[in-house]
């Protein structure tokens, strides 16, 4: 009985200052040091918009003392249409592919998609964590990604402290990424026109990059037996092509009409956003053990240089059902005030603006997410859950310098989530 | 807005001292639900879809690049 306790004691001291690390390998079956954690993932929007078919894999093999190997595998099968930037009009549309070698016509009344959407992407990462010295650990990791038209590249780095007794962990972190597109048919030239079929006279081969720093400093604060919070601070600095290649906007006069442009199409200009973008935001958490489960509450403030203000609350509780199987409600509440240079159309009558988007995800938008996971513990520790979502974006966007127009052109979205995962040691 | 924040921060450090619990307190602490991140994938797959469908990403974790996100 007391060689028990000792180790029972001895398996809580370890956890939990894994805990206060991240380390998310548990410490009641040290004897199997891989942890190995798969799912897949299918997202499909309404209106045979995105449709996701994802498969990941997660794993962590724990050594001596606290260090440890993590690395993981995303493989994404990504088809459908997504929103271009135009907007409907009570009149067909026609759109030149961004290959220039094809055609695509829009009903009236219809929302323009792009339906030749179509890319599969891998991603993955390797990460190190080891302890050093009195109460301190570092991490060290790589990732990457790739896809038909994307390649990032990308190295982290992390320091942490604990402090009073194991109960305040302070980190700071550092990652930094280097991306570089190479978009179908070539780079637009920013607010070009939409050019017709053959006609790539607008566009450059050139491969742009994008580079993004991110800074993370955090505490990690044990409150009492039954609750633990954090809060970090980050900074994040985007520099030089912060442009989607495949976005414009429609050109309308004043009555709501459009104009002609080059090919026998209407004109539509493609979006040009600043070449740097600075975030700040402010990340609070907050885990309780209340009625025998976790209570996962979340709030994030984000700021920044392009006029973005958002707000994200995330709540989930885990109700064990009994000693096998619990239930998982979730419900994130989400809401961004638009960029500064977010329209949803251009105006003929204006002169073109420096920057322009009428990316939807730019724009004045909130967003709901309501799920439930169900999960199942077997009894040699590995575990099987199932979790569905409903995400649903709600937006509003007036037209520009149209008189007379009050309609709502945000082109609202309705997703469904579902995820499938198993977790086993070996 | 930086400065307010790391103000922040070194407030909240200071004033977590005189909380926490000692070792053999954190029975439920230790259950791997109550991890900060508990369910890496699951946050993953999150930070991914969100990541392109809205203007932020981040916070919790390092909210880079890694996506054209169409």
């Amino acid at each position: 009985m007391q060689l028990n306790k000792k180790k029972s004691i001895a398996a809580v001291i370890a956890t939990a200052t894994a805990s206060l690390m991240s380390q998310a390998i548990a410490a009641d079956n040290n004897d199997k040091r891989w942890e190995i954690d798969t799912s897949v993932l299918y997202y499909g929007e309404q209106d045979d918009r995105i449709e996701d078919v994802s498969f990941a894999t997660r794993i962590a093999r724990e050594f001596e003392d606290g260090r440890q190997l993590t690395f993981g595998l995303t493989v994404d099968s990504l088809t459908g249409a997504t929103p271009t930037g135009a907007v409907e009009l009570n009149q067909p549309q026609t759109f030149t592919r961004p290959s220039a070698r094809g055609q695509y016509v829009t009903a009236p009344g219809t929302l323009p998609l792009d339906d030749s959407f179509k890319d599969s992407r891998t991603a993955g990462y390797v990460s190190w964590s080891q302890p050093f010295g009195d109460n301190w650990a570092y991490s060290a990791g790589f990732s990457f990604s790739t896809e038909y038209d994307y390649q990032h590249l990308g190295v982290n780095g992390s320091v942490s402290r604990e402090l009073n007794n194991n109960n305040t962990t302070l980190s700071a972190g550092f990652a930094y990424a280097q991306d570089e597109w190479d978009p179908e048919g070539g780079v637009p030239n920013p607010l070009s026109e939409l050019a017709g079929v053959g006609n790539q006279s607008n566009k450059s081969n050139a491969n742009p990059e994008k580079t993004v720093v991110d800074l993370l400093f955090g505490v990690t604060q044990v409150i009492n037996e039954r609750m633990i919070a954090q809060l970090n601070y980050s900074y994040s600095k985007s520099d030089d092509y912060l442009n989607d290649p495949y976005k414009f906007l429609t050109v309308l006069d004043t009555s709501g009409q459009p104009v002609s442009g080059p090919g026998g199409l209407f004109s539509y200009r493609f979006e040009n956003r600043p070449d740097e973008r600075t975030k700040h935001s402010l990340f609070a958490k907050l885990k309780t053990f209340i009625g025998g489960g976790a209570l996962d509450t979340s709030y994030r403030y984000l700021t920044d240089d392009w006029g973005i203000n958002s707000h994200t609350l995330d709540f989930r509780y885990r109700f064990n059902l009994n000693e096998q199987n619990y239930v998982e409600p979730h419900i994130r509440y989400y809401v961004q005030g638009q960029a500064d240079f977010y329209m949803p159309n251009l105006s003929a009558s204006l002169p073109i603006p420096v920057e322009a988007s009428a990316d939807y995800r730019l724009g004045d938008f909130n967003a709901t997410t309501i799920g439930v996971k169900f999960g199942h513990k077997f009894d040699g520790g590995s575990e099987i859950s199932a979790r569905i979502e409903w995400y649903q974006q709600d937006g509003e966007a007036k037209l520009h310098s149209v008189s007379g127009s009050n309609a709502d052109v945000f082109p609202d979205l309705d997703a469904v989530i579902f995820q499938l995962s198993y977790r086993f040691r070996i | 807005m930086l400065r307010l924040m790391m103000v922040a921060l070194v407030f909240f450090s200071v004033g977590c001292a005189g909380l926490g619990t000692q070792a053999w307190e954190r029975q439920d602490l230790a259950k791997r639900e109550m991890l900060i991140i508990s369910e890496p994938l699951e946050m993953e797959a999150d930070e991914h879809i969100y990541f392109s469908k809205e203007a932020s990403s981040g916070g919790q974790s390092f909210g880079g690049g890694g996506c054209g996100c169409n």
